[in-house]
């Protein structure tokens, strides 16, 4: 029994890529050619100079990328979008854990409900979500009132059109990524271990932190990554919520293309947000795949 | 009472159409880039259905912002153009005219264009101008009163250190945002060629935000976050009608222009329908339907009288010659040139600061 399993495990690496290829090529293709060909076009532009709106000449040069990582404005743009993804991830994973891990263990009648809630931000449109945290996080929104009425604040917060309104919007528009991501993976985690480490005398604290999140790390650093990514590539949130106060390189980018009409200009951000994006991915399977050797 | 005449009048046109032009048929479809929304809904309404009627030429709405139309003009140079005609601001239009897209229009083939003001006509003969409406102050009457601030009567007045963050400043991404650097630009006793002398005066104002879209003005002005932001006439309007306490005022020194223009696409293989469809833009029922539906100006001098007997309508735009002439209009051409330095400024010192 065991040998013979042993024996197709075996196998499978040698027969299955033939196959998968096959299937997979139209889809490799399609990808290839809708995101693909637009983004070695959009390099290219990057490589030219601007000669008018929407106008791009013929001669190459590396001019805007010179411009682009030797002045301090725009390396302080790009370290304001890393911190933006990195306070968004962290906040998720101290949201979205203790929530992911109850959905994970309920067998409550209403887990079908709490889900459907968990999922409830990806339903509404970009926009209208966006929008909707007016009368919540304005100066004399309900947040504010609430807080007043309380007397725990005396003047209004300022929650909105700025950095913190464009956290509380993306936190709220990404958390059912984590969520979702980590719930997946804790529920692969018996819960008999729990159990086991109980019974030896470990306290919750400790349980969790040697055996919970040591088993559920890869959900935390895929879910991290998904989240990071679409945190630092979002442009809706921000642009609604930041009040254009919050300069990132999605809006950057935006304002380049669709206003100023600088294609290189912002085919540059948008080639060196693709790069790190990638670099950033790559890293992270890296130390994904090490964990898992290491375990 | 205007609406039930227009109503009538369109039932009529529509209907002796039916009756004596019931054979008009024709193969050809135009395809006009417009901004979507109410906008394209009336111009349906009041030209394009009508003109479809009487000629049979049907008429595909392509919607849009005007800068992502002017970029596709662009993409397809040298190629089929991908619309034939396109509604555009007065900026973009002088954009789109430099990089060599629009045709220029012979106003024999547009009887209608005799009857525009002035204002209204491109003086280098590309596409009219069909509406006109003004960028001036909306502010919130009750937050004004609480805080003890006099209405405002000229730009500067945004300074007021009262009304720190409490302003909203449309980002220079929209024509309200255009408008109001040019204002600071000569509150700064520079112009429209020294984008720096406009940028550090905003630089100076104590901005709530910089919001982009008009549903986010629209949210923040009835949240009460925003007490008084540079904005144009017809979105005010729109909020005083679902009784919010807003008034739009002109300063004294000066509510800008904001236009409208129609233009024919260069190579476009339908030029006769084209000029034909913008008369029909021009036309005085048309506009008098766009008006009351939608609360921007006509350009159709004709109109003043009409317009002049109904001030309750009359009031939300520019509507008459004298405030049409007191408008102050931008020199695009030398805003365009100084725009990106503008946008690099704006981004360095008014974002991020």
């Amino acid at each position: 029994m065991i040998a013979k399993s042993s024996v197709l495990g075996a196998a499978r690496p040698r027969d299955a890529p033939d196959v998968w290829l096959w299937v997979l090529l139209p889809t490799v293709a399609a990808l290839a050619l809708i995101f693909g060909l637009p983004l070695a076009d959009l390099i290219a532009v990057s490589l030219h100079e601007m000669t008018g709106p929407a106008q791009v000449g013929d001669t190459l040069t590396l001019e805007h990328y010179r411009a682009f990582v030797t002045d301090p404005f725009f390396i302080t743009m790009v370290a304001r979008t890393f911190w933006l993804g990195f306070l968004v991830v962290a906040l998720c994973l101290l949201i979205g854990y203790p929530v992911a891990y109850h959905l994970a263990r309920t067998t409550s009648t209403w887990r079908g409900m709490a889900l459907f809630l968990v999922i409830s931000p990806l339903l509404v449109s970009a926009i209208v979500r966006n929008i909707g945290w007016f009368p919540l996080l304005g100066g004399s929104g309900v947040v504010n009132w609430l807080l007043m009425s309380l007397g725990i604040i005396h003047a209004p917060l300022r929650l909105i059109s700025n950095f913190t309104g464009v956290v509380i919007g993306l936190v709220h528009a990404l958390l059912p990524l984590m969520i979702l991501t980590l719930t997946t993976v804790i529920q692969r985690i018996e819960p008999e271990l729990e159990e086991a480490a109980a019974n030896l005398g470990a306290g919750p604290a400790l349980i969790f932190w040697r055996v919970l999140l040591p088993l559920s790390l890869p959900g935390v650093v895929s879910g991290s990554l998904l989240v990071f990514a679409m945190a630092i590539s979002a442009y809706t949130t921000p642009a609604i919520l930041g009040g254009n106060r919050v300069l990132v390189m999605s809006t950057y980018i935006a304002q380049q293309f669709r206003t100023v009409l600088d294609y290189p200009a912002g085919g540059t951000a948008a080639a060196l947000l693709l790069l790190f994006a990638a670099l950033l991915t790559l890293l992270a399977l890296r130390v994904r795949t090490k964990g898992g050797e290491a375990g | 009472m205007i609406q039930r005449i227009l109503g009538l009048a369109v039932g009529a046109v529509l209907l002796a159409v039916g009756i004596n032009t019931a054979s008009a048929q024709s193969n050809v479809t135009l395809r006009v880039a417009c901004y979507g929304g109410s906008f394209t809904n009336s111009q349906k309404k009041y030209a394009a259905d009508l003109y479809t009627a009487r000629t049979g030429v049907k008429i595909e709405f392509i919607d849009g912002n005007p800068s992502d139309h002017l970029a596709k003009l662009v993409a397809s140079r040298g190629r089929q153009a991908p619309f034939d005609l396109v509604y555009l601001d007065d900026n973009v239009q002088a954009e789109a005219i430099s990089a060599g897209v629009l045709d220029k229009i012979n106003p024999d083939d547009v009887p209608n264009m005799k009857l525009l003001y002035d204002q209204a006509k491109n003086k280098d003969g590309y596409g009219p101008a069909m509406i006109f409406y003004s960028v001036a102050i909306a502010y919130n009457v009750k937050k004004y009163e609480a805080a003890g601030i006099p209405a405002p009567t000229s730009w500067s007045d945004l300074w007021n250190p009262k009304l720190a963050g409490h302003v909203g400043v449309p980002t220079l991404d929209n024509t309200m945002g255009h408008a109001f650097l040019v204002a600071a630009e000569y509150l700064n006793g520079g112009n429209e060629s020294t984008p720096e002398k406009g940028i550090a005066k905003i630089a100076t104002l104590k901005a709530q935000s910089y919001p982009q879209s008009s549903s986010v003005v629209e949210a923040l002005m009835t949240s009460g976050d925003v007490w008084v932001i540079p904005w144009m006439n017809g979105r005010t309007w729109g909020l005083i009608d679902k009784g919010q306490p807003l008034r739009f005022v002109a300063p004294s020194d000066g509510a800008f222009a904001g236009y409208t223009t129609i233009d024919v696409v260069k190579g476009t293989p339908h030029p006769k329908e084209a000029l034909a469809f913008i008369n029909y833009v021009l036309d005085p029922l048309a506009q008098l339907g766009q008006a009351n539906e939608v609360p921007y100006g006509p350009t159709n001098k004709v109109l003043a009288p009409v317009l002049a007997a109904y001030p309750k309508l009359a009031q939300k735009f520019p509507s008459s010659p004298e405030d049409i002439a007191k408008l102050r209009t931008i020199n695009w051409t030398a805003f365009n040139k100084a725009y990106p330095q503008a946008v690099s400024l704006w981004n360095r010192q008014v974002v991020s600061k």
